[in-house]
């Protein structure tokens, strides 16, 4: 494996040099992790950069859902669920684990699934689950609200935040940017398929590839996406044959439609986003944390959140990386994040902290 | 420090996660060692753990799945090992 990533950077070297500069955007919160766990950056040539774009669910939370988040986990009757990911994103001085601390009932859940159990266990409580994350995620949120109905659960409704990737990807890189190919997200592929992105190549005209999580898929993935920019090709790639098929998991996907009807949705750093998230349609509508709680939600104020100087806004639409922000490593670690990208594990700013900056 | 700080809030609330993963975003490969009532016994190298088969059809015993926070999302291909060689072949052309 070691000498077939070596001939893979050489082979990628020799690509390189009849490229100027390149930049590779990755939008999946697990790549960034990897490319800084394996040093992916160390075995590429100086011309080729990789940026995240927003592909951590954590971080492109907006404000206004964590304020939502905080103000339902602070309620007498609720037992609030979510990933632990969430817990200290901060909202001004608060977060979910500020109000942990002071001992309000939230639990870190692995599974959408627990939430099932948590509010079977307390039938006299108000369970909410916190429903992030792209399409990886949303099919799971998706059974467990299916789960819920089918069982005839009263106590338990889901604050649902969830988003579509390939909208987000369209908005941001639609006018023109600096970024020169796509390594696609094999998780989010895995369910909506690996066709999901041919419209990188279609109509942004750029190189895409669908890869794995191994050093050695994202190298392959990225010696691919080269080999087009230097043959002039635009294609989608599908180089996570290991789990993405073209079409996708059809289950999965079949569930999604059962549940969940596409509305607009706002992304920290992005802004609003015409049909990028996902709403709990009618016929599940009594799961809906959103009209449970409307008549608390609906005070809820948004700004005035964000730290000064946080960057996470640029470093979500790939115009920064994490060690041009002021306060990475410094007033900012993942023990006292200002901001949800270092809040976040798969957050570029964590990631970059984990493994060196 | 994030390790443990997890390891603190996972006991704290009850939950035990051999694997060590709370992460949301990582799905990991095991083996499917069992199938009961829509479950699977997924065995990640001796550590043996469940998920549901809700999102995945045609699942048996002995096919390797792609697990993300309790659900098999994906059976994996195991001769796509091979397809990804000829991919790298194709690209290095
Ligand atoms: S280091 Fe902290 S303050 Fe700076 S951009 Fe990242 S999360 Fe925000």
């Amino acid at each position: 494996m070691k000498t077939e990533l070596e001939a893979m950077k050489k082979n990628i070297a020799g690509l390189a040099e009849s490229l100027g500069q390149v930049t590779i955007m990755e939008v999946c919160g697990t790549h960034t992790a990897s490319i800084r766990k394996y040093a992916i950056r160390e075995l590429l040539p100086g011309n080729v950069k990789l940026v995240s774009g927003p592909g951590c669910p954590v971080c492109v939370t907006p404000e206004q859902d964590i304020a939502a988040a905080i103000t339902l986990a602070e309620r007498e009757e609720v037992v609030f669920a979510c990933f632990g990911d969430m817990m200290r994103v901060p909202w001004g001085e608060r977060s979910l684990y500020s109000l942990y601390e002071r001992g309000k009932d939230i639990r870190i859940v692995t599974s959408p699934l627990d939430a099932l159990r948590i509010a079977r266990e307390h039938p006299g409580r108000e369970v909410v689950y916190f429903g992030i994350g792209f399409e990886t995620t949303a099919p799971l949120t998706a059974a467990l609200i299916e789960a819920a109905d089918e069982c005839g659960m009263e106590n338990l409704s889901v604050f649902c935040a969830h988003k579509t990737i390939p909208p987000a990807i369209m908005q941001l890189l639609k006018g023109g940017s600096s970024i020169a190919a796509l390594l696609c997200p094999g998780h989010v592929a895995t369910i909506i398929g690996a066709q999901a992105f041919a419209f990188v190549a279609d109509e942004l005209k750029l190189p895409a590839a669908v890869a794995g999580f191994e050093a050695y898929e994202i190298m392959a993935a990225l010696l691919c996406l080269l080999q087009m920019l230097h043959r002039g090709e635009r294609k989608c790639v599908n180089m996570y044959p290991r789990a993405v098929t073209e079409q996708g998991n059809r289950v999965a996907l079949a569930l999604l439609d059962q549940v969940f009807e596409p509305c607009d949705a706002i992304w920290r750093g992005l802004g609003e986003i015409e049909g990028s998230g996902l709403r709990i349609k009618e016929r599940y509508r009594k799961f809906d944390a959103a009209c449970k709680f409307k008549t608390v939600l609906g005070g809820v104020v948004d700004g005035a959140g964000e730290a000064p100087g946080c960057i996470c806004a640029r470093i979500l639409r790939g115009q920064s990386i994490p060690t041009d922000c002021p306060h990475f490593g410094g007033a900012c670690q993942p023990e006292r994040p200002l901001g949800p990208c270092m809040a976040s594990s798969e957050g570029s700013c964590a990631a970059y902290y984990r493994y060196g900056g | 420090m994030i390790a443990s700080l997890k390891y603190e809030f996972n006991r704290a609330n009850g939950a035990s996660d051999k694997t060590g993963v709370t992460e949301m975003c990582l799905a990991i490969p095991g083996r499917i060692a069992g199938i009961r009532d829509g479950y699977a016994e997924i065995d990640y190298g001796g550590v043996f753990k469940q998920a549901s088969l809700r999102l995945v059809k045609n699942a048996r015993v002995g096919d390797y799945a792609l697990v993300h926070a309790g659900f098999v999302i994906q059976l994996l291909d195991q001769e796509a090992g091979a397809e990804l060689e000829k991919l790298i072949a194709e690209t290095r052309g």
